[in-house]
């Protein structure tokens, strides 16, 4: 069982957590259940709900459409991090290659946290216009105006 | 509903409200017509005893001392409140009539004294008329406003009316002076009137406007009033219009006086003379105003009417030059005083009509009265130079008013061009203030637009011009309203319903009750509304659509009685709420509703409650204070804060740590105003009182951003929890941006900046031994223990820096701060380069000598004072600042500071550790705990 602020070292990894304070963090932390998975059991499904992020603490998950594998993602490195924002259907599936042992996010808990802390919501909002600026810089290469 | 009589309704009154337009309005009749009574014998006291050669002189002495009058009145009027300081004026006033009119029956007639009576009438004379109207904007609310300011207008031309011929009559019975106590008698009449007036039917309204002020200066102007003129060409014209109207006045007056006292050099005749002309002034202006004003609105537009008063005094001052005597300099001041008062005043007013209302309030004080004032002045040197230094007859004056008429002549041709252009503009923009003004529909150039807004099928447009028209009280409006009833827009035709609803030669009952299966609510409520309106028993119409099955048309039907109860006296004696409410709850009963049907109609409950202001249903209120579901809280919170019943404070501040409701709480809160201060202050103090409820209350002062609530705020700026400080820091930055007046003691201001430069230092000191220490081996836990200490170090720095910079930003302008704190924090060299520079340029001496060696370079830490230096037992390892970090009340550095010592095995601190483990704050203790365990491991 981690401690708040193991969860908090963990989460500094994650990109769309980036621009938050490690005190931040702890509030996220305290939000973040620990889940453990058996090899080869799906996580979400395609088209499924999508209500909670994952980040993996130790094992792998492949992430993949019907059977063409989208990506193997490690230790450390985080999936599912759309649902905390959009209500869309999951556009793959998740599905442990080994034992695994994940962070989970539920949408409902980080909205709320959300909505109480306007420090966080900047911090997410950032880090999501971070996002978008880097797809239109790929989108339109050598565009200057984009990247600012 | 027919609720007034049409003589009542003619004037704009509504049944009930009688009593208080009649006071009103003799409250009015009794100021002007004191101020009528004592100018006739303040003019002829001081033409018969300092002869009309002296009037440049007083006429610059007025100038001067108006101009430092309403600079003093503006501080006045900041710190006292209305009722306060009216009465006090009015109070101040009478004891200087008497004091004056017992220096006048022992015939003290000094130089002095002739010239302070002078100046006093003539500061009576401004700060009465403007307080009146000041108290009638809390008597009444915007739209009654505009319905009865024209009656009140009326009692103004009455009283002058009365006041001169009076005077003209009584001289002669009573003798000059002693017109004094008539006067006198007045004002005591008058204050008692006020007295009464303030208690019954301002006070309140006072209170709230102050509540609801606060929040409309958020995104206030903050630019200059003189460079809001100056950019605007409109406005720089309108001003020079102003200031030309007023030179040229003081010129004729000067005229006027002269001609007069060598007419008349027995004073009470010249008393007697003076009071009747000025009434007959008051009566030309009436008979324009009345007949011919809007007929030439009308028929020219605004600008073309501005040239009659020029070319009034135009005719005037040529008879004056060609057939000087009484009959022309009293024939120039006649046309002067009767077109400016009437068709010069609408015409002006008008031209203001598209300059936003933000702007015009900012720009007040100086086309009000620093441009009159300094007009007048101008007239006063004027004279002198005319009369003294060159030499030149009275008559002679003419030609000097001819030159200033051309010039009035190329300002009224420049403002034309202006004033279509930004109407349109204003239009399009949607800048006119609605809660302000009253469109003139007979004004033919405004109408043209307004017709041609109103034939599109924008509904947003429309909606405004719409409003706009509202209140204009003129059934010229009902054309308009037969073609838009039709409109695509529901909107548009309930508001259509809103405005018809006074208009009785209007009958859309069909379109309401079409209008009432509306699915958007406030179109059902406006629909409800105008059918009680309709109605000869509207109580009967509410009960009928509130004891539907229909959940929507019940919650309309609740709401237009609740804004039925509160506007209408007849509803208020016809309507039980009590009862009602309770018809309307058993009838919910009965029905079979589903929980999110249930918790609509409770928070509409809540709604109603907050509208209707009934008292009896205040316990009700308190009930859904205490509701589980967050939309009804949120609509108790909202209702609790409009009734502003002081009952609500304590459920309301417990909100303040409810989540999802929070920010309701402080807004609702913030509606009580300075009234709750102290309850306030309390909660900021209580250290055993939740951190949100004392952050909460802090950010409830920021909204009310008074001076009073800033003084509460400063006390606790000194506060050891540093996160306290930075929420009081922000919001003070925040009062400051909707109150740049707002004033603080600037030398507590340099001492928290020490404080808080010496904490940044130590922070700095902090992180140089923590970087000190021995890195371990990268992706190992003592690493990422390491890391995360020394970011949270690093994070701390920069929250010191900003609040070092809002600190700043007290003291300086708020703009000119935060653009250097943005280039102090970029990591662009030039841009911090220019921010340094941009500081020493603004900095005093003192506060430079400490911001610029912090944000020039990094502070080298040895040459820190020695109080910088970390205050910690020697430890002999180099870990020594951990103690200081870990004694700190900063929870989350002493978390991570924890985890530190666990994952380095420092079992020296095992006994610190283990004193941090009982510490209520969770993360502190449940760090703590792991750090003991991992100690006993090592």
């Amino acid at each position: 069982m981690l401690t708040t602020i193991e969860k908090v070292i963990t989460l500094q990894e994650i990109d769309i957590f980036q621009h938050l304070s490690t005190e931040d963090l702890a509030h996220i932390a305290a939000i973040a259940d620990e889940v453990e998975y058996p090899e080869g059991v799906a996580i979400f499904k395609q088209g499924g709900i999508a209500d909670s992020m994952y980040m993996i603490l130790t094992g792998k998950v492949l992430l993949h459409q019907d059977e063409r594998e989208v990506m193997v993602a490690g230790e450390m490195e985080a999936f599912g991090t759309w649902a905390l924002f959009d209500d869309e259907p999951r556009v793959v599936t998740a599905t442990t290659v080994e034992h695994s042992h994940l962070l989970c996010i539920d949408e409902e808990d980080f909205l709320d946290l959300l909505s109480d802390n306007v420090r966080i919501t900047q911090g997410v909002m950032k880090s999501l216009v971070t996002r978008v600026r880097k797809l239109a810089a790929i989108r339109a290469p050598g565009s200057d105006a984009v990247g600012r | 509903m027919h609720l007034q009589s049409p003589l009542l309704k003619k004037f704009g009154i509504q049944s009930g409200h009688g009593a208080r337009a009649a006071l009103m309005f003799s409250y009015i009749f009794l100021i002007i017509a004191s101020l009528l009574i004592v100018k006739p014998v303040r003019t002829s006291l001081f033409l018969s005893t300092c002869g009309a050669e002296q009037l440049p002189y007083v006429f610059m002495l007025v100038a001067i001392v108006s101009a430092a009058v309403a600079i003093l009145y503006t501080k006045l009027s900041s710190r006292i409140p209305l009722g306060k300081l009216v009465v006090g004026s009015l109070f101040l006033s009478i004891v200087v009539f008497a004091v004056i009119w017992i220096l006048l029956t022992i015939n003290h007639e000094s130089g002095w004294f002739v010239y302070f009576f002078y100046i006093w009438v003539a500061i009576f004379g401004v700060i009465s008329a403007s307080q009146f109207w000041l108290l009638a904007n809390y008597v009444y609310n915007a739209r009654e406003a505009k319905r009865i300011f024209g009656l009140l207008g009326a009692g103004a031309i009455a009283g002058g009316i009365f006041g001169g011929y009076f005077t003209n009559i009584a001289v002669p019975l009573f003798g000059t002076e002693n017109m004094l106590l008539l006067c006198i008698l007045f004002l005591i009449i008058a204050s008692t009137i006020l007295r009464w007036i303030w208690r019954h039917h301002a006070k309140r309204n006072y209170q709230e406007a102050i509540a609801q002020s606060r929040k409309k200066r958020q995104g206030v102007l903050t630019t200059k009033p003189l460079l809001l003129i100056l950019r605007s060409k409109q406005l720089t014209y309108l001003s020079g219009l102003i200031g030309v109207g007023v030179l040229v006045a003081s010129l004729v007056e000067f005229q006027f006086n002269t001609v007069a006292s060598e007419t008349f050099p027995d004073a009470d005749r010249l008393t007697a003379f003076f009071g009747f002309w000025y009434s007959t002034i008051s009566v030309a202006a009436l008979i324009v105003q009345l007949f011919i004003t809007g007929r030439l609105l009308s028929r020219f537009g605004v600008t073309p009417t501005l040239y009659f008063l020029p070319a009034g005094v135009l005719i005037g001052s040529a008879a004056v030059l060609f057939i000087p005597g009484l009959f022309s300099s009293t024939l120039v001041r006649v046309l002067e005083g009767g077109f400016k008062q009437s068709i010069n005043k609408s015409g002006t007013e008008l031209l203001a009509l598209p300059i936003p209302s933000a702007i015009k309030n900012r720009t007040k004080i100086i086309t009000d009265m620093l441009v009159p004032n300094m007009a007048e002045g101008l007239g006063g040197i004027l004279l002198l130079l005319v009369t003294v230094v060159i030499g030149l007859k009275v008559q002679s004056i003419s030609i000097i008013i001819f030159f200033i008429l051309i010039l009035w002549a190329v300002l009224i041709h420049l403002v034309k061009r202006e004033y279509i252009n930004s109407f349109r503009q204003a239009i399009e923009k949607r800048s006119v203030d609605i809660e302000e003004l009253t469109l003139n529909v007979n004004n033919a150039s405004v109408r043209q637009i307004i017709e041609r807004v109103l034939q599109s099928e924008n509904p947003r447009q429309v909606l405004y011009v719409l409003q706009l028209l509202e209140d204009s009280p003129n059934t010229s409006v009902s054309p308009y309203l037969e073609k838009l009833v039709h409109h695509s827009s529901s909107e548009v035709r309930a508001q259509v319903l809103r405005i018809a609803r006074d208009i009785d030669d209007l009958d859309f009952t069909e379109e309401a009750e079409a209008l009432i299966s509306d699915s958007t609510e406030s179109i059902r409520v406006a629909a409800i509304d105008y059918l009680c309106h309709r109605s000869s028993d509207p109580v009967q119409v509410l009960k009928q659509y509130s004891l539907s099955n229909d959940i929507g048309l019940q919650v309309a039907a609740n709401k237009a009685a609740a804004i039925l109860y509160r506007e209408s006296i007849q509803v208020r004696k016809a309507m039980n709420p009590e009862e009602m409410r309770s018809e309307s709850l058993q009838h919910q009963e009965s029905l079979e509703l589903t929980p999110t049907q249930k918790e609509r109609l409770r928070a509409s409950d809540a709604e109603i409650i907050g509208i209707a202001h009934a008292e009896e249903l205040y316990p009700a209120l308190h009930h859904h204070l205490d509701d589980s579901s967050a939309l009804v809280l949120r609509a108790a919170v909202k209702a609790a804060g409009q009734t502003r019943a002081l009952e609500f404070v304590p459920g309301l501040m417990v909100h303040l740590d409810t989540k999802l409701v929070r920010s309701y709480a402080r807004s609702a809160l913030a509606e009580y105003g300075d009234e709750i201060i102290e309850v306030l202050a309390d909660k900021i103090n209580d250290t055993r009182q939740p951190l949100p409820i004392r952050y909460g209350a802090v950010k409830v002062l920021s909204l009310i951003a008074s001076q009073r609530a800033a003084r509460e705020l400063f006390q606790n700026i000194h506060t050891d929890n540093l996160e306290l400080r930075f929420i009081i820091v922000r919001a003070f930055n925040k009062i400051k941006d909707k109150t740049p007046e707002l004033k603080l003691d600037s030398k507590q201001i340099v001492q928290l900046l020490h404080q808080e430069i010496q904490h940044h230092y130590r922070l700095l000191a902090v992180l140089r031994q923590h970087r000190d220490q021995q890195g371990d081996e990268p992706g190992s836990q003592l690493e990422a223990a390491q890391r995360l200490l020394e970011r949270a170090i690093e994070e701390r720095l920069a929250i010191n820096l900003e609040r070092i910079f809002r600190i700043l930003a007290l003291r300086y302008s708020q703009d000119d701060i935060y653009a250097a704190y943005l280039g102090i924090i970029s990591r662009n060299a030039v841009l911090q380069a220019n921010a340094v520079e941009f500081l020493d340029n603004i900095l005093s001496v003192e506060l430079k000598q400490i911001i610029i060696p912090l944000v020039e370079a990094k502070p080298d830490t040895e040459s820190l004072s020695p109080h910088s230096k970390p205050q910690t037992t020697d430890r002999g390892n180099g870990s020594d600042y951990l103690q200081e970090l870990l004694t700190s009340s900063d929870n989350w550095l002493n978390a991570c500071v924890l985890y530190y010592i666990a994952e380095k095995g420092e079992t020296s601190w095992e006994s610190v550790v283990r004193d941090s483990v009982s510490r209520d704050i969770s993360i502190v203790s449940e760090t703590a705990q792991y750090a003991v365990n991992r100690l006993k491991s090592v």
